[in-house]
């Protein structure tokens, strides 16, 4: 397998080309492959987060952050071009979450929810700074492949951009150090979005081989990153 | 934290977990701040293979959004009942056990301004002579009507609140008003003009004179008024 990092990912399986993906001017994420399982786990997930939340544990609370805060960055970005703008919106936007958990109902999904308080939170701010709002909206649907987070690329300031750039290199040099099934694994996972019954088909081996694969090329990364994030 | 917790955060990372093993790992990201580090390690490895911007790669934003939920005034905050898994939740849900009070208490001080508020202006209204004050010589209530009632005479003759001759089809009014007397509410004092015939013929009089001098440019000028009588109960 050869993995080009900001060019195209390729994985290979006994010599047989199983995937590829351009991944730094337009990536799709397969999100298709996520199974309808995987969905309502994720769902049940937030829904036993938010519970909690409710019943007073903040923690509970952090744990989604961490969870979403990602996505919402990038979907901020679309709006909001400024990266450190963009980090103080995101930041509105999930206190104002925090805010009004106590009458989220669940009658939509938790990210649903949130999405609606970014975007409005992200045309306030353009309200706010007397901006013109972005013509396209961008469907619920959609936010999590919108390549948005280009924009925030061009804005990016030079001490942040290093440490990106650090962390990227670091990994893209720990995976190549990876044995092949450990790395065709985790590659699968984050830049397929294969689901791991998907990619067990695909490697040919069970479902829980797949969640070790994928755990242990985790845990071979990690170990060369944790001293720079530390 | 052992492998296989690891492996199992691994997985909640991508949502493969099934229910129970997904509630175990949200019970221990949610008591342990080792599990969401790690979690944050394993998104961080996927974001740099997705080539993803600089900001999603700031590690504070999580804490800076907690630290601003912390700092939150009492009253931004809604009511959390208190934890039962960790230290932190039990002392943010034992900061809040007050609220549910306060809540009473600031709706009870709220309704009872609005009620006094009310009440003075009502008040206000009403001894200023507003539309729910009653004339100085009328009775307008129902019990001053009928306290009125009390006090007419016993040979029949209508006795009516001077609001009353306006009133189109009042029940009370079926009989002809020849000589309308007014009767003062039984609340108010008798003019001291209208407690004897000596004192109301000084009245008339006077409201003659009046009338004649006051009016010259008018047409009363040409007439003469002689007196000004007026009915009044001489038994009383």
């Amino acid at each position: 397998m050869k993995h080009h990092r900001g060019g195209h990912a390729m994985a290979r399986l006994g010599g047989r080309v199983i995937s590829t993906v351009s991944h730094n001017n337009n990536y799709i994420s397969k999100r298709c492959l996520v199974s309808k399982g995987q969905k309502h786990t994720a769902r049940s997930s937030d829904e036993e987060l938010i519970r909690r939340v409710q019943a007073g544990e903040r923690q509970a609370f952090d744990v989604l952050v961490n969870k979403y805060q990602a996505k919402i960055i990038k979907l901020v970005g679309g709006y909001v071009k400024d990266p450190h703008q963009a980090l103080d919106v995101t930041q509105e936007a999930f206190v104002k979450a925090y805010k009004g958990l106590a009458t989220f109902r669940g009658d939509s999904a938790f990210y649903t929810w949130l999405y609606r308080i970014a975007i409005n939170t992200a045309k306030n701010h353009l309200v706010a700074e007397g901006r013109r709002q972005p013509d396209t909206a961008i469907d619920v649907q959609d936010a999590e492949q919108y390549a948005c987070y280009h924009e925030l690329k061009d804005s990016a300031t030079p001490e942040g951009m290093l440490l990106s750039e650090e962390i990227k290199l670091t990994v893209s040099s720990a995976i190549q150090h990876l044995p092949e099934d450990l790395k065709t694994a985790i590659t699968l996972r984050e830049l397929e979005g294969m689901t791991y019954e998907a990619i067990a088909e695909a490697m040919d081996c069970p479902i829980g081989t797949v969640r070790s694969r994928i755990f242990r090329a985790r845990e071979a990364i990690d170990k060369v990153l944790a001293p720079l994030l530390n | 934290m052992g492998n296989s917790l690891n492996e199992k955060l691994s997985a909640w990372v991508d949502d493969e977990l099934g229910e129970f093993e997904m509630r175990r790992v949200t019970d221990e990201l949610v008591k342990s701040e080792a599990a969401r580090s790690r979690v944050r390690h394993y998104q961080l490895i996927g974001a740099a293979m997705r080539d993803e911007p600089e900001a999603v790669f700031d590690q504070s934003l999580s804490k800076r959004i907690m630290d601003e939920i912390d700092a939150l005034p009492e009253e931004e905050q809604w009511d959390l009942a208190p934890s039962v898994d960790t230290a932190g939740s039990e002392q943010a849900g034992l900061e809040h056990r007050g609220a549910p009070w306060l809540k009473i208490l600031a709706g009870g001080a709220i309704a009872a301004s609005v009620a006094l508020i009310s009440l003075t202006v009502l008040k206000n209204i009403g001894s200023h002579g507003g539309a729910v004050s009653p004339p100085p010589v009328a009775s307008t209530t129902p019990v001053e009507r009928n306290m009125a009632d009390e006090q007419a005479p016993a040979d029949g003759t209508p006795v009516m609140a001077s609001r009353d001759l306006h009133a189109p089809a009042q029940p009370e009014l079926a009989q002809p008003v020849s000589s309308p007397v007014v009767a003062p509410s039984a609340a108010e004092p008798i003019p001291p003009a209208m407690q004897g015939g000596a004192n109301a013929r000084l009245l008339g009089g006077y409201l003659a004179t009046h009338a004649e001098h006051a009016s010259r440019r008018s047409v009363l000028p040409k007439a003469r008024i002689m007196g000004f009588d007026m009915p009044v109960d001489e038994s009383r």
